[in-house]
């Protein structure tokens, strides 16, 4: 089997591995560099548990293949967000506090998702938000808890930068 | 398993002739890597698309007519404000196509050569009268979006050949789109029915053009071409709405599956053509009124 060598950066940590051309970044994260901040479920892009931002877009990581990486690819998974202060730190904090509910399985992705949506729009609409929340299947949560949680990060974020 | 990343289309395609083995084209991977997952054929060959620059490049010129690469994301037309004024029904279709995750992801080109019946796309390309430039190392052809797809699941492009872009014409005054679908979910999920028009009105408000494509209600996304032969000069009424409706569901040729029986789909076809029929040309009255006081 060819293995390829791959360089790329993970939450500002430049790794560098041999990947075989199956293998998918979700794979690569999870099973070879042992990460717990990245879960898999469906493998097929339905479930968003394995969600991770690719160069800031949020991406499946079950969908992405190892041997695509380039070392200009920059990749941010959620346990990255639970050290950073600023944006990141209220987004957490709001999952905290409005969506206790939330497990470990899809909390990472959806970390991942809501930082995505309120960088590209810091006040959405709830439509907006549920729009986001499509990509994500969650079973703890009844979904109103994450609304509530991703409206009141909004709101920090702009109370902070006012 | 064979990884191979071209970085020019000639590249690719000499790639693509030389192979002797099946080879799979990789875009976004939404639908192909699920597929291949647990594949590990030694002799298959994974031809990565995405650096290539034809593939890649979007152009929207000043009259309204584009080429957007195979490999550009559906995120990319999502978010490009020419894009979503000049072919707002386009683009519409586009942003329709899945979660924002799979939005980064997903491509046109996929979407087209994925070969689904209800690929959300296809009906507005074909409406739009949307060409595909298909190259070879032999050399290229230009294809209609509707002679793509043969069946589902299988397109006209031969081996060696690649989708590279997709050609859209220049807009006409007073033209715009509309597409709209029905979906038991509205993210998420594939369509019941789908349609698009395209649509040309001129300065007495009568229809200069109007094409109608359907997606969903048969084995491949279509153009009603009897639309335009009772609508071209003919001022929009009630009636030419019920014509419409009448003309868009005989020409249904649906199936009952899981998500809706053929009976359901042929109705919600001919509500959803008016429907579309109506945001266009409200769009089109939006434009020039803008466009007089502007």
């Amino acid at each position: 089997m060819t293995l390829l060598k791959r360089q790329f950066i993970v939450n500002g940590c430049t790794n560098e591995v041999e990947v075989s051309s199956h293998e998918t970044v979700l794979y690569l994260l999870q099973q070879r560099l042992q990460r717990d901040d990245i879960n898999g479920g469906c493998s097929r892009g339905d479930c968003g548990a394995c969600t991770l931002l690719l160069n800031g877009e949020p991406v499946h990581a079950c969908l992405v293949l190892a041997a695509e990486l380039t070392c200009a690819d920059v990749i941010e998974t959620a346990g990255n967000m639970t050290l950073n202060t600023g944006n990141d730190r209220h987004i957490v904090s709001a999952y905290q506090n409005y969506a206790p509910g939330v497990c470990d399985f899809c909390r990472p992705g959806l970390l991942i998702s809501t930082k995505a949506l309120l960088s590209e729009m810091p006040t959405p609409t709830d439509e907006r938000i549920r729009e986001m929340i499509a990509g994500h299947l969650c079973r703890c949560t009844g979904y109103d808890q994450l609304v509530e949680a991703v409206n009141a990060a909004a709101r920090a974020i702009s109370e902070d930068a006012a | 398993m064979d990884y191979r990343q071209p970085l020019t289309l000639a590249e690719a395609l000499t790639l693509l002739r030389d192979a002797v083995a099946p080879v799979h084209l990789l875009a976004g991977g939404t639908d192909l890597v699920p597929q291949l997952r647990g594949v590990n054929d030694p002799t298959l060959t994974l031809v990565d698309l995405k650096r290539i620059k034809e593939l890649s490049e979007f152009i929207i010129r000043a009259d309204g007519s584009a080429v957007i690469g195979a490999a550009v994301s559906a995120q990319t037309l999502k978010t490009h404000r020419d894009f979503k004024r000049l072919w707002p029904g386009l683009h519409d279709a586009a942003a329709l196509i899945g979660s924002r995750q799979i939005m980064s992801r997903a491509t046109l080109g996929g979407n087209i050569c994925h070969g689904s019946p209800a690929a959300d796309t296809v009906p507005a390309l074909i409406a739009a009268g949307a060409m595909c430039r298909i190259c070879s190392s032999d050399g290229e052809r230009m294809v209609p979006v509707n002679e793509v797809i043969t069946s589902p699941g299988k397109t006209c492009l031969r081996k060696g050949e690649i989708l590279v872009s997709v050609s859209l014409p220049a807009r006409l005054l007073r033209s715009t789109d509309a597409y709209l679908r029905i979906t038991p979910r509205k993210k998420m999920d594939i369509a019941i029915a789908s349609v698009a028009v395209n649509l040309t009105i001129d300065e007495s408000l009568c229809v200069e053009q109007c094409s109608v494509a359907l997606g969903a209600v048969a084995p491949v996304a279509f153009a009603v071409s009897e639309v335009s032969e009772f609508m071209t000069g003919q001022r929009v009424d009630q009636a030419m709405m019920a014509r419409l409706q009448r003309t868009v569901r005989q020409a249904c040729r649906p199936i009952d599956d899981i998500r809706a029986t053929a009976e359901y789909r042929t109705q919600v076809a001919g509500v959803l053509a008016v429907r579309a029929f109506e945001m266009a040309f409200d769009r089109v009255a939006e434009n020039s009124s803008r466009d007089q006081y502007s």
